[in-house]
């Protein structure tokens, strides 16, 4: 199959594109917050660039996230009009089990992060086998410190991956001491062309078009929806 | 030429398609107004998850409709501002994909020129030059358009738009959301007797203030339930939109005059105001000038005026780049 695939939930977006098996091209760009405005013209680049051509496509990915909100949306609103544009199926893939295929296949636990709000993570746990990631707990919201905590009950060996160790990091290795390890550099970045062979995987499996369908993990209601249901919870006393 | 248009700067996700930016072929608006009516207003995260979960079948819909193939599209366009920002990225993304994927080229236009454009829609005999007053629930100006793609932006409000100054008296009567039809209806029942503001501070400019008006009806309704007065709801109304229509067309007269142009034309949610439509209508006639606005359809946000504004820009311009970014606070210039 030939693959596309997209992630703008951080803040350096990915596209990669997968034919064969094999990484055609995989690209990253620091885009501004809100931004990924540049991502279609990476798009169209890349593929001049490799003598290739968006026809030959069979099927859209792209990360659903969790992290930026507008950030996901833009990769999947993208996403979108690439495969009602050529006629392909598009399926959405969580992004933090993209980014743990960079993990280190012999780490016991992968921990994916993602920035949330101040104090706030989005992490995922994964095991890579075979060089898929199988999810031990889903993506969710944690505070620093019980993520810390719950890990360290746990008693294994953790690798840890995602920008956000930019923040958080510190914290994490004086929580978990040895057991914690991090991920370096590019390793802390989804890889498209990663997140292409996940969803070719998913499509295999389901063969599911979620092209209308497909939403952004936003494991969080708007701040107006939580005021209102507050506001509605009091009234009904 | 059979242009595309996507417009998600607001509350509305709207695509449709229009052939030489004159005719529509189709014109879908799903109106998100009922998912942000309890909470009084436009939330704007809200907005934005909206405009995502239903694109793709617009989209999809806007090219079955007229019986269209995907391959007969010419143009791509897509509002890039003003408007807010989580909105604009969603249909700004959706319409560069879609210009990558059929090869063809993809336009951005500025939103308040596209309400300008509804009128091209409606009327078919309209050309420039012309004065366009924009007014609606998120902008109120007053453009001088002297050929395709050439404007002047003369005036605009300083502080509420129009429609954000009815939504918020109407709010204050206890009328429903959005306030311009519900004000619109109870004043033909009541009488223009009450004066809200003693001076028009603006007065000799182009430029428009309605936070005054606001708030002096606010501080008269605040004042008589304080007193335990009825407060006179219809006639209230009545005086409010009458104020509103006056000092609008004080501007748009003058800048008819001055500009010395035979074409007037309105557009955006207000110009669908009955009061502002017939006196408006009856001044153009006494000074022998051609007045124009669109069908109610035409008035609200839509898709089909971002498709027309987009041919015409093609046409003027060219295709914008794909690296475009959103612009939330894009002026017209
Ligand atoms: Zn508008």
């Amino acid at each position: 199959m030939r693959v596309l695939g997209i992630d703008t939930s951080a803040r350096i977006g990915a596209v990669g594109y997968r034919a064969g098996g094999r990484t055609v091209f995989s690209e990253q760009l620091a885009i501004k917050p809100g931004g990924s405005e540049q991502i279609p013209v990476l798009i169209e680049e890349a593929f001049a660039r490799t003598g290739h051509h968006l026809r030959e496509l069979d099927l859209i990915t792209v990360g659903v996230g969790p992290g930026s909100y507008t950030g996901v949306r833009v990769g999947l609103a993208i996403g979108k009009g690439l495969a009602f544009g050529l006629g392909l199926p598009l399926v959405g893939v969580p992004s933090l089990a993209a980014l743990a295929m960079n993990g280190r296949s012999e780490a016991a636990l992968i921990c994916s992060l993602a920035k949330s709000r101040q104090g706030e993570v989005y992490a995922g746990l994964y095991r890579n086998t075979q060089g898929f990631p199988v999810e031990v707990a889903p993506p969710a919201i944690w505070e620093v410190p019980r993520l810390a905590a719950v890990l360290k009950e746990e008693g294994r060996p953790v690798l840890f991956l995602g920008e956000v160790l930019d923040e958080i990091g510190q914290d994490l290795a004086a929580a978990l001491k040895e057991a914690a390890s991090f991920g370096r550099g590019p390793e802390n970045i989804v890889d498209g062309a990663n997140l292409a062979a996940l969803g070719e995987a998913k499509w295999e499996r389901t063969q599911t078009n979620e092209l209308d369908t497909v939403l952004p993990l936003y494991l969080r209601r708007t701040e107006a929806e939580v005021r209102w249901a507050e506001r509605s919870c009091r009234a009904d006393v | 030429m059979l242009c595309l248009g996507i417009e998600t700067s607001c509350d509305e996700t709207a695509v449709a398609l229009v052939e030489d930016g004159r005719k529509i072929r189709s014109n879908l608006i799903l109106s998100q107004i009922e998912r942000h009516q309890k909470f009084g207003g436009v939330v704007p995260e809200l907005a934005a998850r909206c405009h995502l979960e239903v694109i793709s079948q617009l989209v999809a819909e806007a090219l079955r409709q007229p019986g269209v193939l995907p391959r007969e599209v010419d143009l791509v366009a897509a509002t890039y501002g003003p408007g807010l920002i989580g909105g604009l990225l969603v249909g700004l993304s959706m319409a560069k994909a879609l210009s990558l994927a059929w090869q063809v080229p993809f336009v951005g236009v500025n939103h308040v020129e596209g309400h300008i454009y509804a009128n091209f829609l409606a009327h078919p005999e309209l050309e420039p030059p012309l004065v366009c007053l924009t007014v609606s629930g998120g902008h109120t100006q007053l453009i001088y358009m002297a050929e395709h793609g050439t404007y002047e932006l003369l005036g605009q409000t300083r502080d509420d738009a129009a429609g954000e100054a009815f939504d918020k008296v109407a709010r204050v009567l206890g009328l429903g959301y959005p306030g311009g039809p519900f004000i619109d209806r109870l004043a033909q029942t009541g009488q223009p007797n009450l004066t809200l503001v003693q001076h028009d501070a603006l007065a000799g400019t182009y430029d428009f203030s309605f936070s005054g008006i606001k708030t002096a009806v606010v501080n008269l309704v605040h004042h008589l339930r304080q007193k335990g007065e009825a407060v006179p709801v219809a006639d209230l109304a009545a005086s409010f939109q009458r104020q509103v229509v006056t000092v609008l067309a004080d501007r748009v007269f003058r800048a008819v005059e001055a500009k010395k142009v035979k074409t007037l034309a309105v557009s955006g949610g207000v110009a669908a105001n009955s009061q502002l439509r017939s006196f408006f209508s009856a001044e153009a006639a006494r000074r022998g000038i051609q007045f124009f606005a669109p069908p109610p359809v035409l008035c609200t946000d839509n898709a089909g005026m971002i498709a027309a504004c987009g041919y015409f820009r093609y046409l003027k311009k060219g295709a914008s780049s794909l690296a475009l970014p959103a612009a939330p606070r894009l002026r017209l210039d």
